[in-house]
């Protein structure tokens, strides 16, 4: 049985459990419990442990899909949960005013993994930034290059599979574009 | 395509096909759009088939069956989806031309099929690269949006580009731009030729009338532009043969994008590269990838590169490759 994995990372409640739940053949398993501290003025639980889903491609051939927890202060779980990955997927809240400090912490935190293994950024509720000031692409595109970061940066929907597909294959294509 | 395909279909348009044309019995067009709605149509159709002529077929009911010489629209047609069908057929005639002539080449020379050298490439292109294959960005919406933009800039200021009622007052400074009307009227905008008369750019603001529209950023606003300008073809003096650099991916689940938009951005962010062998190496029509890389350096997403730049082949490594391409499949299927 061949075993891969992709992890799914992001500050709280930017749409992680979402995306899982878009790709996955099972039924996915959470570890969500009653959020107790400032998460709660945001929702009403959140993923302690990590988030479990699986694409199943064949009987001998399967992905499993990690969602790490959000907060940082899970942050020692972030870096377990990616050993031997085939990538990152990050998804982030681009509505909040923090989302640039947000893509630093979360490509800091993950510098060594992305080192060697791609990263793809998934900004997640494009449709409320748009009420209020866009998307600054620049700014977005500026911070990768500076981090020396190709990654591949796309407006999702976590609820949308078209979206969340297409920002898994461009993680796949970002190792090989001659895959297809 | 040409001042006169544009008069004559829009000809077509208004006169519902009745008098615009007549009935040929020639044997050599290019393309024949044929009522399959009628008898005489449907006779008319399979003959064409036969003798497999392009076909742009027209019909009240919905034939999602395209193949490679018939383009199926339904009724009512509109003079943009009769472009686009012409324009289609015309870049499959250039891609059926391009590689009827690479194989004649290489069955003369089969020592070529094993250069791969930049310069081989390079003359291989020039031959298949015709004046067709470019337009002047100055004389569509991507070339005044430029000026517009650098105006703006320079100026520090707002300013409107004006076609007949439509605006776009763009904002340099905080890299936005707001529309008076919707996205999918930018198509037809860029299907138009201007010229300073017919597009007016000035320093001004629209503030009410305006502000109900959602502002879009300028790098969404220019790569829209430019690639429904390009349709397939190239800005002038750009080159197929030159090397670009990918410095950012385009936002491609929400922007327009050219077929095989991830495989281009994921080839070309791996090394400097040439549009023809970016073609080349993922076995796409130039097409595709004249579009994405006009758009992407309109766009401030790429930039051109010394002429003694190196580009680096990608070499695919056999680790995972069954595993990806399973992936792409199964995420392709959903």
């Amino acid at each position: 049985m061949q075993q891969y994995k992709i992890i799914f990372s992001g500050p709280v409640s930017a749409g992680k459990t979402t995306a899982i739940k878009v790709l996955s053949d099972i039924d996915v398993v959470s570890t969500e419990a009653r959020a107790s501290d400032e998460v709660k003025k945001i929702k009403e639980k959140t993923t302690v442990a990590m988030d479990y889903g699986r694409i199943n491609l064949d009987a001998e051939t399967s992905v499993h899909l990690y969602g790490t927890p959000g907060q940082a202060r899970f942050n020692f779980m972030w870096e377990i949960l990616a050993q031997g990955a085939l990538g990152l997927v990050l998804l982030i809240d681009c509505s909040v005013s923090s989302m640039m400090d947000d893509i630093d912490t979360y490509l800091d935190a993950f510098k060594d993994f992305t080192k060697d293994n791609p990263v793809v950024i998934g900004l997640t509720r494009g449709d409320l930034a748009a009420e209020t000031q866009g998307i600054d692409w620049d700014r977005i595109h500026s911070a990768l290059a500076i981090k020396d970061i190709s990654a591949a940066v796309f407006e999702v929907d976590a609820r949308n599979k078209e979206d969340i597909n297409m920002l898994v294959q461009a993680l796949v294509l970002s190792i090989d574009p001659l895959a297809i | 395509m040409s001042q006169s395909s544009h008069r004559n279909i829009s000809g077509f348009i208004k006169t519902k096909g009745k008098t615009h044309f007549k009935l040929s019995d020639q044997q050599g067009a290019d393309v024949v759009i044929i009522d399959i709605d009628s008898e005489e149509g449907k006779a008319l159709f399979a003959e064409y088939q036969n003798n497999e002529t392009q076909v742009i077929a027209l019909s009240l009911y919905s034939l999602d069956k395209s193949s490679s010489s018939v383009i199926y629209i339904k009724k009512p047609i509109t003079s943009i989806e009769l472009i686009h069908a012409a324009e289609k057929i015309k870049q499959r005639n250039y891609v059926k031309v391009s590689s009827s002539a690479n194989k004649i080449k290489s069955t003369n020379k089969p020592e070529q099929v094993h250069d791969k050298s930049r310069k081989d490439s390079r003359d291989k292109s020039r031959e298949s690269t015709d004046d067709s294959q470019y337009y002047e960005p100055t004389q569509t919406l991507q070339g005044m949006l430029r000026r517009a933009i650098q105006l703006s800039d320079k100026e520090k200021t707002n300013v409107v580009l004006r076609i007949q009622k439509y605006c776009i007052e763009i904002d340099a400074s905080k890299k936005c731009a707001r529309l008076n009307f919707s996205q999918n009227r930018l198509r037809n905008l860029c299907h138009v030729q201007l010229n300073t008369s017919s597009c007016r750019i000035s320093k001004e603001s629209l503030t009410a009338s305006i502000s109900e529209y959602p502002s879009l950023s300028l790098t969404e606003l220019s790569w829209n532009t430019a690639l429904l300008c390009s349709r397939g073809r190239l800005a002038k003096p750009l080159s197929d043969n030159s090397i670009y650099q990918l410095k950012a991916w385009p936002n491609l689940t929400r922007w327009n994008v050219p077929q095989h938009a991830l495989q281009i951005a994921g080839l070309w962010s791996k090394s400097p590269n040439t549009i023809t062998a970016i073609s080349q190496q993922l076995s796409i029509p130039i097409t595709d990838v004249r579009s994405f890389i006009t758009a992407a350096l309109d766009s401030h997403l790429a930039i051109t590169n010394e002429p003694s730049s190196k580009i680096i082949p990608f070499k695919a490594k056999k680790k995972n490759s069954t595993l990806f391409k399973k992936l792409l499949n199964r995420l392709n299927r959903a």
